[in-house]
């Protein structure tokens, strides 16, 4: 099956006109997600996740690179037919009612009147806005513009949807529902490329994730072999001084703690070694146990590696 | 179409709008006012006297109107388009628009539309209230007014796409004052003729003369004197003519706005 | 905003643009043609244009300040007229003149201002030395609007009322503004031809006036006949006074013209004796006599009397005035004209005043205006030669027809011997003047 999305070295700068210098907001990134995927697009703050996202919508112009939505070049205005866009915390003509802004999207897509009477009435169900179909968006709340927002995106029934933050500011219920949503529209079959600092919603729903940071794509790769078969945790007592410092050489990390020894490692060649190496050295081992790293290890040590980013390095136009 | 997708979306909005709705109200007022405020003005004056004590008082009437339309005008035309396109940015309501196939132009001419659209219920309202009036005084209904008000009202809708394009590139401060500055310029650009007429250098008439043709010449919209009087309507030869050059005029202003807009707009980065 | 996005390299139909150089051959042309139009509204634009020729619209454009008043010009020049009436009640005239310019460059287009300034500057301030002003006044008023008859009927009017008493100017003014509709677009009125048969006569061009009486009355025929078949009541009763009128005008004259067709065979010589005497410094007693004047009765046979006129002004007046024809101010500060219109001449051919046999020339006070103007403001008395004038013109309004049945429609009654000044059209007025020197005034 075709990508639904393909990233080839996808450069964004933003020069400063005060200051010179250029600011690199997206640094020769590369990305496929495949269609039917619900792709995480993880960062922090100013990473440059919503940048990649209004590049790949045309709302602003890669200094280099190029990329493709659904086969077609982006900026083309067929393949926005099969495209939704949930901007972070959006706002729309609040003078409207919800099916009212429903309607004004629906005709954007040149939708017939019957498809948009139907599309909205099952849509406003679907977000669960039925008890407000006569309020106008000015009397809506966070959550309920949230849920239009969604229910905009659908309009169209789109193949590739792309959600900025779709949970950020909610209560722990419209967090719960928009997770759901989600979920079905995976298995409607829709890709969706999901962009979120909150790592336990892209943990619980996303196939892949990648991760971003200061511009530049630092993992990326299915949830379950992130997450999986990421370190071994043996505990060992009884060794002796010598065998405990050849031990130390060889793992990754251990604590040595009145006679017991912890230790961490991921390679697993290694970890015969390991485990030869305590037997060797007659010590008794207690235990061996395969260690999963949540989401957010794995986002902490990526981000980490890197260096804090300088106040004067950050984006003062752009932000994320 | 998503142009008129877009201008009615546009058009809702601005006749939802507060100032919209407030500037209308004020000028009906004014406009019925304005009849008081001639009544009393001519009245124990010599002129009310005369026989012709009614001309003076159309005329303050009718000029009076005319310049509270051309005042509202000036104030819908600039506040309904300045913060269009940058409130849509500031609210991200423009990704959600112009991530659907929607052309950029095509966003920038339906913002036209429709903020005309919105402009052209007003303006036309104001002319209602001005005809009416007239006639009320006059027991005539002089129609060639609307030619009037429908030339101011293509003033407006110019100005109205100088401040769409304009709010693409300055701020809405720089934006107001410049379209203020705009249609000053443009209601002297006689001043261009005057330059040409009185100085002997050569290329200096010349540049005065292409100043004049090259601005966009906001005193054409401007026929309101000669339907103060009527006797003057009466003796131009052909107005219809003018009133559909000086529409066409407007038209390709419009077009050149426009046109530019279009052309930055899908260059800017939102 | 700091960033700037650089220039996209890549970016093939991004947002759906168009080359620069598209763009500007858009747009190129678009304003080429914007140009092309200006330059034929341009051919036009004087029709719409707001400003006219007027004494303060030297180098100014008043479209300039409508910029500032965003086109509110008329309620400016309105509220500028209404203070203009508010001086004029308040006695303060002398600061009244400057708001007629000042009205009419905001306004070029409102005739009354014009006819109402002008009748200001000719009648109520009751200073003849204004009337060259109020005339150019109303020849402004008549160029900023040619296209509508009010302002050509008021230099009609003026030169054939008393202000000036020139027929020959007022005629083609009358015909002039009989070819015009008014502001409101409705023809003409009648008495604007009335006018040009009354203008005929005073000339002495008598057929010619029965000739345009008869016009205007088969003009009013035709006019009734179609009110009678339209069935408007109110257009026949209109009509039909009106058709009368001029029939009777026109027998009128008819009749007149055969009573007075011998005058030329019986002329009257005329001579005028003339005293003066100063009463007091600034007032000057004039004891006028008219020797041979014929008894002149009306159609009842009463006594009619004569009007003479009597005037004290600078010598050469009218070439001085001449010779300043537009520095109205210098005029105003300079010279000295007097006028004294009603003078009857008694039976015995004495000039009374009030029923006394003197005539008094008060340079002393004011002769028309409460609050009264400075007498010398008004009479200044600059010169060292006047002249006195004392006047019987049989043409003008003011005298009975029984002058005329006597004196004939333009003199022709009055003999070569007699003190006269021959006019146009083989006219005679009786007249004489004598130079006085500035101590016989003050």
């Amino acid at each position: 099956m075709a990508a639904a999305i393909q990233i080839r070295n996808l450069t964004k700068e933003y020069h400063n006109v005060v200051g010179g210098g250029n600011f690199t907001a997206v640094d020769g990134l590369n990305l496929t997600v495949e269609t039917g995927q619900i792709f995480g697009f993880l960062g922090p703050n100013g990473a440059g996740k919503t940048t990649t996202i209004k590049m790949l919508l045309g709302l602003i112009f890669p200094t280099s690179g190029e990329a493709s939505l659904l086969g077609k070049p982006i900026g083309d205005i067929q393949a926005k037919n099969e495209i939704a866009y949930l901007p972070e915390s959006p706002y729309f003509y609040d003078y409207m009612t919800g099916p009212e802004l429903l309607d004004f999207y629906g005709r954007l897509f040149g939708l017939s009147e019957k498809v948009r009477r139907e599309r909205i009435e099952e849509l406003i169900d679907t977000v669960g806005l039925a008890h407000a179909t006569g309020r106008t968006l000015r009397q809506y709340s966070k959550g309920m513009l949230q849920r239009i927002g969604i229910a905009q995106a659908l309009i169209n029934d789109p193949k590739l949807l792309f959600f900025d933050e779709p949970t950020s500011g909610l209560d722990p219920v419209a967090h719960i529902d928009i997770r759901n949503l989600i979920l079905r529209l995976k298995d409607q079959g829709k890709t969706l490329f999901l962009s979120s600092h909150q790592l336990s919603d892209v943990e619980m729903v996303c196939d892949r994730v990648a991760i971003i940071h200061k511009g530049v794509l630092r993992t990326t790769g299915h949830v379950s072999d992130l997450l999986a078969g990421s370190q071994m945790c043996i505990v060992a007592t009884g060794l002796p001084a010598d065998a405990v410092a050849k031990l130390r050489a060889l793992a990754d990390k251990m604590d040595d703690e009145d006679g017991q020894v912890t230790i961490w490692e991921s390679d697993v060649n290694q970890v015969d070694e390991i485990v030869d190496a305590i037997r060797a050295a007659k010590g008794r081992l207690v235990s061996l146990t395969p260690e999963r790293r949540s989401l957010e290890d794995i986002f902490i040590e990526t981000v980490r590696e890197t260096a804090p980013v300088k106040p004067d390095e950050r984006p003062v136009a752009h932000e994320d | 179409m998503n142009t008129w997708v877009i201008a009615r979306g546009t058009f809702g909005e601005a006749i939802r709008k507060r100032i919209g709705l407030y500037v209308l109200f004020t000028t009906l007022i004014f406009i019925v006012l304005s009849q008081l405020f001639a009544s009393l003005s001519v009245q124990g004056s010599i002129a009310s006297k005369t026989a012709q004590s009614g001309n003076v008082e159309v005329t303050v009437i009718k000029s009076m109107a005319f310049g509270i339309i051309v005042l509202a005008g000036l104030v819908l035309s600039i506040f309904l388009s300045f913060d269009l396109i940058p409130s849509d940015v500031d609210k991200k309501t423009i990704y959600t628009i112009l991530s659907k196939p929607v052309w950029r132009w095509q966003y920038v001419l339906g913002k036209f539309v429709g903020t005309s659209l919105a402009l052209g219920v007003n303006i036309a309202l104001m002319g209602v209230a001005l005809l009416v009036l007239v006639f009320l005084k006059t027991g005539q209904l002089e129609t060639p007014l609307l030619a009037g008000v429908l030339l101011l009202y293509l003033q407006f809708v110019l100005l109205a796409g100088f401040s769409i394009f304009l709010s693409l590139v300055v701020s809405r401060n720089i934006n107001v004052a410049v379209c203020f500055a705009i249609y000053i310029m443009g209601m002297v650009s006689e001043f261009w003729q005057d330059v040409a007429k009185a100085t002997p250098v050569p290329y200096i008439q010349w540049l005065a003369k292409f100043m004049h043709l090259a601005i966009p010449n906001i005193y054409n919209f401007n026929v309101t004197n000669s339907l103060i009087h009527m006797q003057n309507w009466r003796e131009i030869p052909s107005p219809s003519q003018d009133v559909f050059l000086v529409a066409l005029y407007g038209i390709l202003w419009c077009a050149v706005v426009m046109v530019l807009a279009s052309a930055i707009f899908s260059r800017k980065e939102v | 905003m700091t960033n700037t996005a650089n220039k996209p390299t890549a970016a093939p139909s991004q947002g759906g643009q168009m080359s620069n150089a598209k763009v500007a051959g858009i747009v190129a042309v678009l304003w080429v043609c914007a140009m092309l139009v200006q330059l034929q509204l341009d051919k036009t634009r004087h029709y719409y244009s707001a400003h006219g020729k007027t004494t303060l619209g030297e180098g100014l454009r008043n479209n300039m300040f409508g910029a500032s008043f965003f086109g509110m010009r008329e309620v400016v020049a309105g509220m500028l007229w209404v203070k203009a009436d508010e001086l004029f009640h308040e006695g303060k005239y002398q600061e009244l003149v400057p708001y007629f310019s000042l009205v009419t460059f905001l306004d070029p287009h409102q005739v009354d201002v014009y006819s109402t300034g002008a009748w200001h500057l000719m009648y109520n301030f009751g200073d003849p030395r204004m009337v060259p002003q109020g005339l150019a006044f109303l020849d402004e008023g008549v160029k900023n609007n040619p296209h509508v008859w009010d302002l050509y009927f008021q230099v009609g009017w003026t030169n054939f009322d008393w202000p000036v008493e020139d027929y020959f100017t007022a005629l083609p003014a009358f015909v002039e503004a009989d070819k015009h509709r008014g502001t409101d677009g409705t023809p003409p009125p009648p008495y604007i031809s009335h006018m040009v048969a009354h203008a005929l006569m005073r000339q002495g061009n008598i057929d010619a006036c029965i000739a345009q009486w008869q016009k205007n009355y088969s003009f009013a025929v035709k006019n009734y006949e179609d009110a009678v078949r339209k069935k408007d009541q109110t257009e026949i009763g209109y009509w039909q006074q009106e058709r009368d009128v001029c029939r009777n005008n026109r027998d009128r004259v008819i009749t007149r013209q055969a009573y007075r067709r011998n005058l030329p065979q019986r002329q009257k010589t005329i001579t005028i004796s003339l005293k003066t005497r100063k009463a007091e410094p600034r007032v000057v007693e004039v004891y006028a006599k008219l020797n041979g004047m014929p008894v002149m009765r009306d159609d009842y046979g009463e006594i009619s009397n004569a009007r003479v006129e009597i005037v004290l002004q600078d010598k050469d007046y009218d070439k001085l005035v001449a010779a300043h024809s537009h520095d109205f101010a210098w005029i105003g500060k300079h010279l000295t004209r007097f006028r004294s219109l009603y003078n009857i001449v008694e039976a015995n051919g004495t000039v009374t005043e009030r029923g006394k046999p003197v005539v008094k020339i008060e340079l002393n006070k004011d002769p028309m205006l409460d609050p009264p103007r400075n007498p010398l403001d008004l009479y200044p008395l600059d010169s060292n030669e006047y002249e006195l004038i004392v006047r019987l013109d049989p043409r003008v309004r003011r005298q009975p027809e029984a002058v005329q049945d006597k004196l004939g429609w333009i003199g022709e009654g009055i003999s070569a011997k007699s003190d006269f000044v021959p006019g146009k059209n083989g006219a005679r007025v009786i007249e004489k003047r004598i130079v006085l020197k500035k101590d016989d005034i003050t």
